[in-house]
């Protein structure tokens, strides 16, 4: 599940002869090179000759003309017809009917300091003010000024909440005993819009953006915390997204201020507003160190797509379809919606380096590393004392935006080492994306891939429903 | 001090059967004694026979009638025992059998203690007792090519004094045994070899050898209670126990199946088709044969008729993810290929499904990848090729029963088929003539891995 970072310097897939994605398309001048393939997962080598198209229609043609030079104009004639990608496969060439899903994984509650879960809820349509803690786990409420601020809705036979627009679930005096243990933060909540964007990345800005103080769980900030960021990269007219989800007992501004300067970066580190991401930075990476401190400390970013399960083909049809909600007077359909498993880790590197410790601060979003931060610091933190922690989920979407936002589970836990505590992080997020799976699957029951009489396998595209799903195959 | 017993009377021993009784000799001394037994010939009251049936033994279950003097050395805080064992007299008279045993005891400094003597009385009994508890017995629910759908029913007699000629067991369709379908007798074969041995069991009784009765050719789907019951030598029947039921034999019985207290009606007995669960852990595989696996544990066989499916779980057996690739177009990283000629079958669920569940943890599944055009020196070209699949598993059909499979996967493991082959290119510098003109092979069309998750520009 620790997916190392992607190499940036990739090919989009082409399937059959559709481009999937309307990047570029980087081929090797075959004087000088040629392009090496493997089996699996090469590289693109880069050459002197780029191809500019946005659609597949562009190469099919059988000239396209190439601007690599001024100078000079080319004629491009596209030789042989392009093969498909693997499906399913027969010795009879019929398919037997096959089924697919996710591996039940359990975890236990042993080192649980707070679960909150929609476990309890049994209809749609119920309001609440009050999220409730599950009490073999703790005595603790997250509630709202707002009335009506949650809402049991229903799809695919999972009940779960929905946050209303400008509803603030918190709780500022939750007596916690600050450690440095290593610790995780699990949230699960999705992202709807009825509203779709042709343009997938003004699609996300719209989708994420609109709602961007989504957590927050720290001590002694009065400030929000901002979870999505945006930033505009190589001039494009569309900011990209960037997630940063931080919560943990380490947040806490006697420990991370080591003194102003550090003061300063710690606030801006975990508490960045939009403006934060609007700099110059013409690098291809899309990893972007955006603070370097004079010794230890660093912190990235990862911009990641959003993911939308409308695109999980339907197992009779194989097209996408709109993920329904039914809120309990009506079912939604959404042209745009989002599951997020988000993890955020926290642990402490004692001694690092020069008599400091180091504070490290992780992110992960659907299995991907979205941030990570190292903080270094010569104080000590008082584990002795407990201290209030605030803990907020909100839904700030803007009056222009369409989104939805819902809450499936908040997780919080500690453990004896870093190794167990990715471990039990993983073990929990399998647990949840088990307990969640009809959701994915846009399905109550296993997922038919393929099917017999008749003949018919569906298709996982590049346009991922989910990261979680990791599926690629060609229908027929 | 030594404990001394000075008269024993054995407890009546039915005709046919035999019986023991032991002296504990206790050493509380700081030195080794030699114990030393000698025992005389049996008195048989009434009968004016003279034969013995009263034997000196350092065992409760073997006798040599050569020997009526043994020795043994008991170290200090030790004991030992010297066992007499009882086969009465083949007389249907009851009575008693009696004979001396002297114990002289020599310590290892030589000091010699006054002589013991005891009288042992073996009581023979013409009336049998009713047989009693029956231990450990349950069911194997089994299928075989040859005794098709069966019940397997084991069982064992504990106690000593249970003097049992034979079983019967009862099959019936209904737990009040109103029903009963099938009767089976199990007789004891009986000792007619030495005849210094009893004739059923040994003298310690039936120790815990194993018996077992099958009953097969049953139908699925039936509801089956048994119940069995020890049979005395007048054909009385004794204490009836009711089986555990089982799929396959486990390392320990619960313990109200050892002492033989099962509660009625016992288990249901439903013959019903089973799962056969596999594991298999691996680093790399290529084209893997997934249906000779399970062929081949199923005993080499393609009858499957046992089960109404078959769990297979993929792991990795290192730490890295495990990879089962396809060497070709042709092949699946994992191949469910039923070979022509195969007579292959099986059982199914209610819904006639027999199912084929394949469950994924930490493992990669990767079809063989295409291929691009490729240009030959000479100015052609080989096509484009496809990508093969990451699975290939056939459809098959067994009378009314259909295979299926079930497919499911951790969040670590993923699956993709071969990538595409794309076209080649082309390029000349102008758009009528073909100067400097160049050969750009096609491309691979990349898998899902290389698809940039995080959004690129």
């Amino acid at each position: 599940m620790w997916k190392p970072l992607i190499n940036t310097n990739t090919t989009p897939i082409i399937e059959d002869d559709q481009i999937i994605s309307s990047k570029n398309i980087i081929l090797t001048n075959p004087v000088s090179n040629s392009i090496s393939s493997d089996t699996v997962g090469n590289n693109n080598p880069q050459g002197n000759v780029i191809i500019k198209s946005t659609s597949s229609n562009d190469l099919n043609e059988s000239v396209s003309e190439v601007s690599s030079n001024a100078a000079n104009r080319y004629k491009i004639t596209p030789i042989g017809l392009t093969q498909p990608a693997g499906g399913f496969q027969a010795t009879t060439n019929t398919f037997p009917n096959v089924y697919f899903n996710f591996k039940k994984i359990e975890y236990v509650d042993s080192d649980l300091i707070f679960k909150f879960t929609c476990d309890d809820l049994n209809s749609a349509g119920n309001t609440s003010t009050t999220w409730s803690c599950d009490p073999r786990i703790k005595n603790l409420t997250l509630t709202s000024v707002t009335t009506g601020a949650l809402k049991s809705v229903k799809a695919y036979d999972k009940y779960f909440y929905q946050l209303k627009e400008e509803a603030v679930l918190k709780n500022d005096a939750i007596s916690l005993y600050p450690t440095t243990a290593p610790a995780y933060t699990i949230l699960v909540f999705a992202l709807g819009n009825t509203a779709y964007y042709q343009n997938q990345d003004e699609s996300d800005y719209n989708l994420l953006t609109s709602t961007p103080i989504i957590h927050k769980f720290a001590s002694d900030w009065n400030l929000d915390v901002y979870n999505i960021g945006k930033k505009i990269i190589d001039g494009t007219r569309i900011p990209k997204t960037y997630y940063l989800f931080s919560g943990s007992t380490l947040n806490n501004l006697h420990y991370l201020s080591e003194s102003g300067n550090r003061y300063v970066d710690g606030i801006t580190l975990i508490n960045p507003d939009s403006s934060f991401f609007n700099y110059t930075d013409t690098q291809p990476g899309y990893w972007q160190n955006f603070i370097n401190y004079q010794r230890l400390g660093s912190a990235n970013l990862n911009p990641i797509k959003y993911f939308n399960l409308k695109n999980m083909p339907n197992s009779a049809t194989g097209s996408p379809s709109n993920v329904s909600i039914d809120n309990g007077s009506t079912i939604k359909d959404y042209n745009v919606f989002t599951l997020f498993f988000v993890q955020m880790h926290s642990y402490v590197d004692f001694n690092a380096k020069d008599n400091l410790d180091v504070i490290n601060f992780e992110t992960y979003i659907n299995g991907l590393q979205s941030f990570n931060a190292k903080l270094p610091t010569s104080k000590k933190l008082d584990t002795n004392q407990p201290k209030n922690y605030s803990i907020r989920l909100s839904n700030s979407r803007t009056a222009n935006s369409t989104a939805d936002m819902f809450l499936f589970d908040y997780i919080h836990g500690n453990s004896t080492t870093v190794e167990k505590m990715k471990q039990k992080s993983d073990q929990i997020v399998q647990s949840l994306v088990y307990k969640y799976r009809n959701l994915i699957l846009k399905n109550v029951g296993d997922f038919q891939m393929t099917r017999y009489n008749p003949n018919f396998n569906v298709q996982f595209p590049a346009n991922i429903p989910h990261p979680y799903l990791n599926i690629y195959m060609k229908g027929s | 001090m030594s404990v001394y017993n000075t008269g024993i009377i054995l407890n009546p021993v039915p005709t046919g059967f035999g019986g023991y009784t032991g002296v504990v000799l206790v050493n509380n001394g700081n030195f080794p004694v030699i114990y030393t037994a000698k025992m005389s010939d049996t008195t048989i009251t009434g009968l004016g026979v003279n034969t013995n049936t009263l034997y000196l033994s350092l065992y409760n279950n073997e006798v040599d009638i050569n020997i009526s003097e043994l020795s043994q050395t008991v170290n200090p805080t030790e004991s030992g025992i010297f066992y007499v064992l009882h086969k009465p007299y083949l007389s249907a008279i009851t009575g008693y059998e009696t004979a001396n045993l002297s114990i002289s005891t020599v310590s290892s400094l030589g000091d010699i203690d006054k002589e013991i003597n005891i009288k042992i009385s073996g009581h023979r009994a013409v009336d049998n007792p009713l047989p009693g508890i029956i231990n450990n017995f349950y069911v194997i629910k089994d299928f075989s090519s040859n005794n098709l759908y069966n019940l397997n029913f084991y069982w064992n007699v504990l106690r000593p004094d249970t003097y049992v000629t034979g079983f019967n067991l009862e099959i019936a369709t209904n737990s009040n045994f109103s029903t009963i379908i099938d009767t089976a007798f199990y007789n004891i074969p009986p000792n007619i070899t030495n005849q210094y041995y009893p004739v059923y069991g040994n003298y310690n009784g039936f120790g815990d050898s194993q018996r077992s009765i099958l009953i097969k050719n049953l139908q699925l789907g039936t509801d089956y209670y048994a119940r069995i019951k020890g049979v005395n030598a007048e054909g009385e029947y004794g204490v009836i126990s009711y089986p555990f039921g089982l799929t396959s034999t486990i390392p320990s019985l619960p313990n109200n199946v050892q002492n033989g207290l099962y509660p009625s009606p016992g288990d249901n007995l439903r013959l019903e088709p089973q799962i056969l669960y596999i594991n298999r852990a691996d680093d790399t595989e290529t084209d893997f044969d997934l249906f000779s696996f399970i062929k081949e544990k199923n005993n080499n066989s393609t009858d499957f008729r046992k089960y109404s499916g078959v769990y297979v779980k993929f792991s990795s057996s290192t730490p890295s993810l495990c990879k089962y690739v396809a060497s070709s177009t042709t092949k699946g990283a994992i191949n469910c290929v039923i070979p022509d000629g195969t007579d292959f079958r099986f059982n199914a669920d209610a819904n006639n499904k027999f199912t084929m569940i394949l469950e994924f943890e930490n493992v990669a599944l990767l079809g063989y990848g295409g291929d691009g055009l490729r240009f030959n020196p000479d100015g052609s070209y080989t096509d484009p090729q496809r990508g093969g699949p990451f699975l290939k598993l056939d459809y098959y059909k067994y009378g009314n029963y259909e295979l299926e499979y079930r497919i499911y996967k951790d969040l670590n493991s993923y699956f993709y088929a071969g990538v595409a082959g794309g076209k080649g290119w082309l390029i000349t510098d102008d758009t009528t003539k073909a100067l400097n003109e160049n050969k750009v092979d096609g491309d691979k069309i990349e898998y899902l891995a290389d698809y940039d998750l995080r959004g690129g520009p």
